[in-house]
This record gives C-alpha cells, structure tokens and sequence, in this order.
C-alpha cells in the first residue's frame, strides 16, 4: 500500500515539473527577440553598437513649426511628448532609428509619423567618435506618463540584437509636483545671431 | 560451457571497444557534416581578408578594376546636423568595369572608412557635395554601365578631426566576402 | 490467450471512433445548410466593434476637388466616408485600409482606399492605442459612372490570436465581414474641400 502511495506521489510530482517546464519554455520569438538592456534617465546606457543617455523629456500640447514662411502647428488628443537623446555609436556608423514610448500597462506608442516635413528631423545616425544629440516625438495619452520605459534599437524588433530599455524617471515637474506640460513647443531650429 | 562463455565475452569487449572508438571519430565528422553550410555562411558573411591596395595602384574586384582617385578631407562648420569637432571626408574612385553584370556582381556595394582600432564610418547624407557627374556605389550598380565603361564614385563621410588623418578606405562586396579591399592612402587635408 | 472483450464487444470498441466521426460530419453539413446568418446593419454614430479597430462612421459624401489633402485627378470623381477610428490593439498601426470594403455595383471593382486624418493633410497616419482619431477613406471612382444613392461598405473584422500556429507569435488573423453599413450621401462638409 504504501509502495502504491509512494508511487503515485512520485508520478503526480513528475507530472506536475513536466507541466510547469513546458509552460514556462521560452517561444520562438523570445527566444531570438531583442537583447534588452536596461537603464535609467541620465546614465548612458551601453548596447552593443551604441551608448544612450536619454538627458530630458519634455511635454507639450502642441507644436510648432516654420514651412515655406508659414507657421504649421499640430495638435493631439492627447499629449506630444519630446525625448532628447545624446547617442553614441560605439564601433560604426548606426541609425537609431526605432524608437517606442512603452506606457506603464505595456502600450507601445511609436513616433509619430506626421513630422516628416518638420524642419530638424534628420534621422539619428550617429557616427563613432561623434556623438550626437536625438529627438524623438511620440503622441502618448496623458495617463501613459508615469512609469514608462523608452525602447531604442536599430531596426524594429530585434531579432538576437540589442536593444535599449530605458525608464523614464526624470519629467519635468512643477513646483507643486504636477506635470509640466508646455503650451506649445517650438520645433524652430535656434537661429544663431549674425556676428 | 564456461570456455565458451570466456570466449563470448572477450569478443563482446572487443567489439564494444571498437564501437567506442569508431563513435569518437564519427561525432565530430557529423557535426561537420550538419553545420557545413552554416559554417560556410557565416565565413562569406564578413569582412575578414583584407586586400590592401598601395597608394596610386588599382586592383581587380567584382568585375571591375577600381582606382582610388582622390582621398581629401576638409573641415566642417558646425551647425545643423554636423557635430563640433567633426571633418568631412570625400572619396573619389575611377572604376573601369569589367564584366556588365553589376546587379550581380555589386551587391550590397559598401565603401567605409576604418581606422586602426576597428572602427568603421559609413557614408552620410548630410553633406551637401556640388552636383558632379558621380555617383554613389549603389546607384551605380543600376546605371547599366556596359564591360569597358568608366564610372566615377564618390561618397562622402562624416569623422572625427583627431581619427581622420589615419583612416583608410575599404570597398566590400557581398558576392566577394570575407576579401575586401583596402586603400593603403590617407585622407590629404584640403584647404 | 483470449480476447479481453469477446468478439462483438471487441469489433465495438474498435469502430466507436469511426462511427463517430462519420455522426458528428453528419451533424455539421445538417446544421451548416441552412441559410446563411442575416449581416448586421449599422447607421451612421454607430460604433462598431471590428477586432482591431472600434469604427464609428459618420457620413459620407461624393467630391470632385481634393479632399483633405488627398489630391483628386480631373475627370475623376470620390466616394468619402469620414469615420472615427480608435486603435484597440497595444500598438501603434497603420493598418485599416483593409477595415472598410467598399461594395459597388455587382460588376465593378473598387479600388483600395485612401485614408487621409482630418487633423492635418496627412495619409496613411499611424494611430496610436487609446487615442481615437477622426479619418477619411477615400475611394476614386471614374468622373462618368453614376454614383450610387447610398454608400454601402462591408466592415472587416481580424480575430486576435496570442500564440500563431507558424511562430508563436500574436497577431491578427482571418478576416470575416461582421457588418454593413449603409450611409446616404450628403453634400461634402464645409472646410473638407480646401486647396491645403
């Protein structure tokens, strides 16, 4: 009887290890996914090809623009956000082009594509030994602000490559603890002054 | 019975040993065999031999006899898209081509600055070059250039001023990997 | 050594399977001759629910010059439907030019839409999840056909899988009409019809 039990007990425990193996086994695209980094705001964070320092997050809720001796602005339901980058790229030429603002429940915002003809929207290639500083503007819904994580990489969705997990702990606040959110954010480039 | 049973065994231990040491050998032959391709890919996936080319010398590669015409570089005001401290670099080749097929042999045409650590500096667009009658590797590759034809290539980079006195320009194709060619010039300091 | 069951019994338990299978074919192709189920109607400020996407048009109207920003060739004519889109997916996309499936007269084959965002004069916008956004889906027509007295589209709907049958990966699959809408057509609203 008790041989029985023992092994009964030894078969349900086997069962149960067996189950939890293939439930915990990695899929397919987790397994050749993106090698993720993490970091915080205001640390550099390495990658395999470059190095991000994610330096200020700027809100606002509008922007605008100069085209063709016209100012153009553009609204949102919701929020523009404005993340400023110094990228370095560590051994050749990379484009940071991929960028996503991941909110705290795991929405993915990527960066607006209603910019293309903002004046100062080159795309961020960073060349090594010169690095350079980013910008990167999403349209987030405001309840998207706390706890979220910036996701940077070369190409969208990295397969077996690095890509840059940063959380976004730094925004700007008021002196009374409230978001600061611009107005309107201006997209001008600065003019310098003739000497 | 038991002779026989002696025997039996001495042969059993002969063969098992036999197995064994054939098994040894056989294992890494298989996994020879299974991993060949992917062994032969990751080997022509990479530049790894370089052909260096001497200062003034052409040399054969992918159909083609390519020249290093010009090498100069010239500081940058900064300003817009151009980092401080940052030197713009023009490379000029004279390629006389060879066998017509450039989709083919031209592929994923790739001409890069390295230095000597390694680092490489691909070609960038925010340089503003005056309109010439160049053109870049991968437009060349469809401008159906004929066997005998002279094309002029030109791409322009983007380095630091302390690196660039000691960069060298590579040409790598994807049909020609892992050899590359490499021009033993420096870039010459235009004023 | 005797058989466990007896013979009957045996020859039984080995054809349970088959009758069985052979029963529930028979059940399906019973159940599934009938006429097929009636194809939801929706109204304008209806909201629909369509996997990916929750639409709510809004109306609809037949124009001759550029549209919001969306450029009409002369001799060619547009049918537009303004709608609300609201992304329900984690992502941001872009994909809704297969959502709405235009439905002429039997005989003509309409062609893709454009789909233009009313805020700026921009196409083929990305929409963000939780941020619904009012767009337009444009879809030419020559200038000489008549056009019909009330907009008919089929509204496309992807069922979501977490775990896809190739990869493992999620994504969207099987698309299937869940509902029509019909919409008059009106005249084009004040402002849609400016040279940007």
């Amino acid at each position: 009887m008790k041989r029985r039990l023992a092994t009964l007990l030894l078969l349900v425990a086997a069962a149960a290890v067996l189950f939890a193996m293939q439930r915990s086994t990695p899929r397919y695209d987790e397994l050749t996914g993106p090698l993720v980094v993490s970091g915080r705001m205001g640390q550099a964070v390495r990658t395999r090809l470059f190095d991000a320092n994610v330096e200020r997050v700027e809100f606002a809720r509008r922007l605008v623009y100069q085209r063709f001796d016209r100012e153009t602005e553009r609204t949102t339901s919701g929020l523009w956000a404005i993340v400023t980058v110094e990228l370095s790229a560590r051994s050749r030429s990379v484009n940071v082009g991929q960028a996503s603002w991941v909110g705290p429940r795991g929405f993915q915002y990527l960066q607006t594509d209603r910019l293309a003809l903002a004046p100062g929207q080159s795309p961020p290639a960073a060349e090594p030994g010169l690095p350079r500083r980013a910008r990167y503007i999403f349209e987030i819904r405001p309840d998207q602000v706390g706890g979220a994580v910036l996701r940077l990489s070369e190409r969208f969705a990295p397969r077996l490559d690095s890509e840059a997990r940063i959380k976004l702990d730094a925004l700007p606040r008021k002196p009374d603890g409230a978001l600061d959110i611009m107005d309107t954010f201006d997209m001008n480039p600065v003019r310098k002054e003739p000497s | 019975m038991t002779g026989r049973g002696d025997d039996r065994s001495a042969g059993e231990k002969r063969w098992r040993r036999r197995c064994m040491v054939l098994l040894v050998m056989l294992l890494p032959l298989v996994l020879a065999f299974n991993t060949r391709e992917n062994i032969e890919r990751w080997w022509k996936s990479r530049d790894l031999l370089a052909r260096e080319v001497a200062a003034g010398e052409q040399a054969d590669f992918g159909g083609a006899r390519w020249q290093l015409h010009a090498l100069r570089m010239a500081p940058l005001p900064a300003g817009g898209n151009i980092p401080d401290n940052a030197m713009g670099v023009v490379a000029d080749f004279r390629v006389q081509v060879q066998d017509a097929d450039l989709p083919g042999n031209w592929r994923g045409c790739t001409i890069a600055l390295q230095d000597g650590q390694g680092r490489r500096w691909l070609p960038t667009y925010v340089l503003r070059l005056p309109r010439s009658d160049t053109q870049e590797c991968v437009s060349a590759i469809f401008s159906g250039a004929k066997a005998g034809a002279m094309l002029r290539i030109r791409q322009a980079f983007l380095v630091p001023r302390d690196a660039a006195g000691a960069l060298r320009v590579t040409v790598s194709l994807l049909q020609q990997r892992p050899h590359y060619l490499r021009f033993a010039q420096h870039p010459r300091l235009m004023q | 050594m005797r058989t466990a069951f007896g013979k009957i019994k045996t020859r039984l338990a080995a054809g349970i399977g088959s009758t069985v299978a052979v029963g529930a074919a028979a059940v399906y192709s019973v159940l599934g001759a009938g006429p097929p189920p009636p194809v939801a109607q929706y109204g304008a400020g209806s909201a629909i629910e369509a996997g990916r996407w929750r639409v709510t048009p809004q109306r609809a109207w037949v124009s001759h010059k550029r549209v919001y920003g969306v450029p009409i060739k002369p001799g060619q004519q547009a049918l537009v439907l303004e709608a609300d889109l609201s992304n329900r997916t984690r992502t941001s996309t872009g994909s809704y030019s297969n959502l709405l499936r235009l439905q002429l007269a039997p005989g003509a084959k309409p062609e893709d839409p454009i789909v233009a965002q009313v805020r700026d004069p921009q196409i083929g916008p990305l929409l963000h999840p939780g941020m619904p956004e009012r767009v337009v889906y444009v879809w030419m027509m020559p200038g000489s056909a008549a056009p019909p007295a009330s907009l008919a589209v089929d509204v496309v709907a992807e069922t979501y899988k977490p775990v896809d049958n190739l990869y493992g990966t999620p994504g969207w699959f099987n698309p299937a009409v869940i509902g029509r809408v019909t919409l008059p057509l009106g005249p084009p609203p004040a402002g849609a019809e400016q040279a940007s």
